[in-house]
């Protein structure tokens, strides 16, 4: 026995030696790469620095002087500058300029060379490479992104290449994006909202908003559609204001009034799209229906979710909603008051002289509501 | 005696290389996210990401209590920061000293009658205020009820779906509530993010906004520096790979509101930010939702580390104490499948090696005393145990110091790294086990409810000193 622990102490004491020579050595490893990576990449980010600068200059000079050749990029950095440069740019001018910053992406080989980037092995690359062609929104990557979407594996990477074709998106594109958002794993409300918003956008800016109206129609009528995505479709309608769009919410709207969350997007979507104002009439410009089926009614609605969003978009019913806003004082929800209260300081002096009517109510909450928002009406918080 | 301090020892010597070795694994684990995490946060996707309206608006929580040192510089940088819509709403909770007339002076504050629901339990509310000048800022001043009670206040005075919580004391990035709040756009599942905390000490500040960071000059904040970046970048990182984060730190994290009225908010504790995650964690477990808490090694929180000995005692004291709490008001979570990773892993390794690290570690120094005092020491097993404690430490440190400059190259200068890499060689020899003792004892004072004030640097318009 004593010969086995002193076997095990020997062994020990070894093994703890040959541990402290490896520490040592990795030690010593470690903090000379961590040194070497330093100035390494520090003197990089300078060199880029300078690099940017002047590709940014050569670039401006060639689009608003016409002067100067642009050198084509030669490495992955000159790519990566280049692409940068022209994407800040895009971001700050529109119209034929954009589309003189895209010429240079096509005729300088940028775009190419991140299309070839765009098939690499390692998805990180093929990540940063669609990202890029996404923001370049040119529109011949169209075909482009549908192939590589039907090939890519990693979900991060088919996200940004639904994205990068949603913002060139034409007509056939908008269904095989709806196509696919309905068969991929939901990701994200807020991420479908931004893919239809883009969509929206491209089709009007290509003057296809006949055809966007009837496509959106058909996508909210189609069964295999989920319905959190419908909702998400009906969102973006009312947050790219594409206001053909609202007879497909009314639509929708009776189609799913089971469902309080349909109720609330459409809601929410038309009183968006309804843009009303305060002191504004805009109930006599507005469909019918979508003061009586919609607004109106949403504010009595059962479920006071349904409620608080209608009392939002009630200034879009003109003086009609003063009447059931004013009942909405007393919702034993919070949301609800201050959202009523809100809306009926925004429908102007007939709102406001609805609230002061109510500012010595006997009910303490509808009371405390209405002092708030006459107090920030006067102060012009409200 | 002998045979049971060299058992001791022995069982120090395996706990102490288990822990490492874990700690290692957590480094090579958080290189691969951090990488990834860096290739695909570009800005460009982060702009496009939360443009026009697919953002989801978001209310920030400052609780303060005794910060008229701080909160002016504070809430002018949380005004200034980049994100679509948002509210600042700053607790004030029932300070004593000139925070509240601070503010009141800082933004022409008057008060407002807006109600404010209840549906999180607080202290009476004394007062709200607005200002003419910022319109998404909101005051309330209420009676003195604890950091956990005065964020129960903000939330329920908050409009929006997010809750962003954080310290008085503290500074963000411009663009750092932009890049925690994108997973709530990209990922419907997530509940909960938090960002990095790292040190204002040493940094210089104009107008509530960080410009140049800089390594601390005291030598008890270049340690805490060398501790944050290790903990957050290693530590963090790792547990988010395994899915089972359970710190989102109380001085930068933001939150689903729904997710967090369902449990109540927060609970009165000193380690409210820890309990506030496990509790999600359970909540979300017990009733099947499908979740995520992140931890995004990006976006920064700038916040004042202690710069003396007995401020960083309090803090220490008060985070092991936390710790314990949480532990134990979760306690059915440990070691059981029904919590997934959560319990099977995270639980028994901050019970293990969080909660109970430092007892063993206590117990490793004082058996090494009585070996000494009783002649029984073992001195090649004790010098060699020594240098591989040390020499490991240090390699985790400087590996952490890497991570940080993969991508992110916060330290500009070569000086600061050198810095930083001497002081993670010197953690070992006296500052840990200064930190030990203090949770040693902090871990039989579960019971003691004090925060203990920590004393601040005023920041000032131009420049943050190092030490006061």
């Amino acid at each position: 026995m004593p010969a086995l622990i002193t076997l095990i102490h020997d062994r020990l004491l070894h093994w703890l030696s040959w541990l402290v020579y490896t520490q040592i050595v990795l030690l010593a490893l470690l903090f000379f790469f961590l040194l070497l990576h330093k100035v390494h990449v520090e003197r990089q980010a300078r060199c880029r620095e300078g690099l940017k600068k002047q590709i940014f200059q050569e670039i401006c000079r060639h689009l608003i002087c016409a002067e100067g050749e642009l050198k084509r990029p030669a490495c992955t950095d000159e790519y990566a500058v280049f692409a940068e440069c022209c994407i800040d740019l895009m971001l700050s001018i529109t119209g034929d300029e954009a589309g003189k910053v895209r010429d240079l992406l096509r005729n300088y080989g940028v775009a190419a060379h991140y299309c070839r980037m765009a098939t690499s092995t390692n998805w990180l690359h093929r990540f940063q490479a669609v990202e890029r062609l996404g923001l370049f929104a040119l529109e011949e990557l169209s075909d482009f992104f549908q192939d590589a979407i039907r090939r890519e594996r990693v979900t991060a990477v088919r996200m940004r290449m639904i994205w990068g074709l949603s913002r060139i998106a034409g007509s056939e594109s908008f269904v095989a994006l709806t196509d696919l958002l309905a068969s991929e794993p939901p990701i994200s409300g807020k991420f479908n909202e931004s893919v239809f918003g883009n969509m929206i956008d491209a089709l009007t800016r290509k003057g296809e908003a006949d055809r966007l109206k009837k496509l959106v129609d058909e996508a909210l009528r189609r069964e295999d559609m989920p319905l959190p995505l419908r909702k998400d479709l009906v969102e973006a309608c009312g947050s790219a204001r594409f206001a053909s769009g609202l007879d497909s919410i009314i639509a929708t709207f009776h189609r799913h009034r089971s469902v309080p969350e349909m109720r609330i997007v459409c809601i929410r979507a038309a009183g968006r799209l309804a843009g009303a104002k305060p002191g504004s009439d805009a109930a006599g410009t507005l469909p019918p229906s979508l003061l009586t089926d919609l607004l109106l009614p949403g504010l009595a609605d059962p479920d006071w979710r349904v409620r608080s969003a209608a009392a939002r978009s009630a200034p879009a019913c003109g003086r009609q909603a003063i009447p059931p806003l004013v009942k909405l004082l007393y919702d034993e929800v919070y949301f609800v008051r201050i959202n009523a209260g809100n809306a009926l300081a925004d429908l102007g002096p007939e709102g406001l002289s609805a609230l002061k009517a109510e500012a010595a109510s006997t009910d303490r909450f509808v009371r405390d509501t209405v002092q708030y928002v006459l107090g920030e009406a006067v102060s012009g918080g409200g | 005696v002998e045979t049971f301090l060299n058992y001791t020892q022995l069982a120090v010597l395996l706990y102490f290389v288990v822990v490492n070795l874990t700690y290692t694994c957590f480094i090579f684990i958080s290189v691969k996210y951090i990488m990834q995490y860096g290739f695909t946060g570009s800005n460009y996707h982060i702009k496009s990401v939360l443009s026009d309206v697919f953002y989801r608006p978001l209310s920030i929580i400052v609780p303060a209590f005794n910060e008229e040192s701080t909160i002016l510089a504070s809430v002018r940088s949380l005004l200034n920061l980049h994100y679509p819509e948002f509210e600042v709403i700053v607790v004030d909770d029932g300070s004593r000293d000139g925070t509240m007339a601070r503010l009141m002076e800082g933004f022409r504050l008057a008060e407002t009658r807006k109600p404010i629901r209840l549906q999180l339990q607080h202290q009476k509310i004394r007062a709200v205020y607005s200002s003419p000048d910022y319109p998404n800022l909101l005051v309330i001043s209420k009676e003195n009820g604890g950091k956990a009670d005065a964020i129960n206040t903000g939330i329920n005075a908050s409009a929006y779906p997010l809750f962003c919580c954080l310290d008085a004391d503290s500074v963000l990035e411009n663009d750092a509530v932009l890049r925690a709040a994108r997973l709530f756009v990209e990922d419907r599942h997530v509940v909960a993010t938090g960002g990095i905390i790292r040190l204002m000490n040493g940094c210089s500040v104009e107008n509530g906004v960080v410009q140049e960071i800089r390594a601390p000059k005291m030598a008890i904040e270049c340690f805490q520096a060398v501790e944050y970046i290790r903990g957050f970048l290693a530590g963090r990182t790792a547990w988010n790979f395994f899915g089972s984060l359970l710190i989102i730190s109380g001085a930068f994290g933001i939150f689903r509101k729904d997710v967090v009225m369902a449990i109540g908010g927060y609970r009165h504790t000193v380690g409210e930010d820890m309990d506030l995650v496990v509790r999600i964690h359970r909540h979300c477990r017990e009733n099947g939702i499908p979740y995520k808490i992140l931890f995004i090694p990006d976006p920064v929180c700038f916040t004042q580390a202690p710069n003396d000995l007995k401020s960083l005692r309090k803090q220490r004291n008060r985070w092991q104490r936390g710790l314990v709490d949480s532990l134990w008001h979760s306690r059915r979570m440990l070691g059981n499948p029904a919590y997934g990773t959560v319990g099977l892993l995270a639980f028994p390794y901050f019970l293990l090696v969080e909660a109970l690290g430092p007892l063993v570690e206590f117990c490793g120094y004082a058996s090494f005393l009585v070996c000494i005092v009783l002649g029984a020491l073992d001195h090649d097993f004790a010098v060699l145990f020594f240098f591989v404690a040390i020499l490991w430490g240090m390699w985790l440190n400087v590996a952490s110091i890497l991570l940080d400059n993969i991508l992110f190259r916060r330290h500009k200068g070569v000086d600061d790294i050198l810095k930083l890499c001497l002081f993670s060689f010197l953690e070992m020899l006296g500052y840990r086990q200064l930190m030990t003792f203090e949770r040693f004892l902090a871990t039989f004072q579960v019971r003691k409810k004090g925060w203990g004030k920590i004393k601040r640097s005023e920041i000032r318009v131009e420049t943050f000193p190092s030490s006061s």
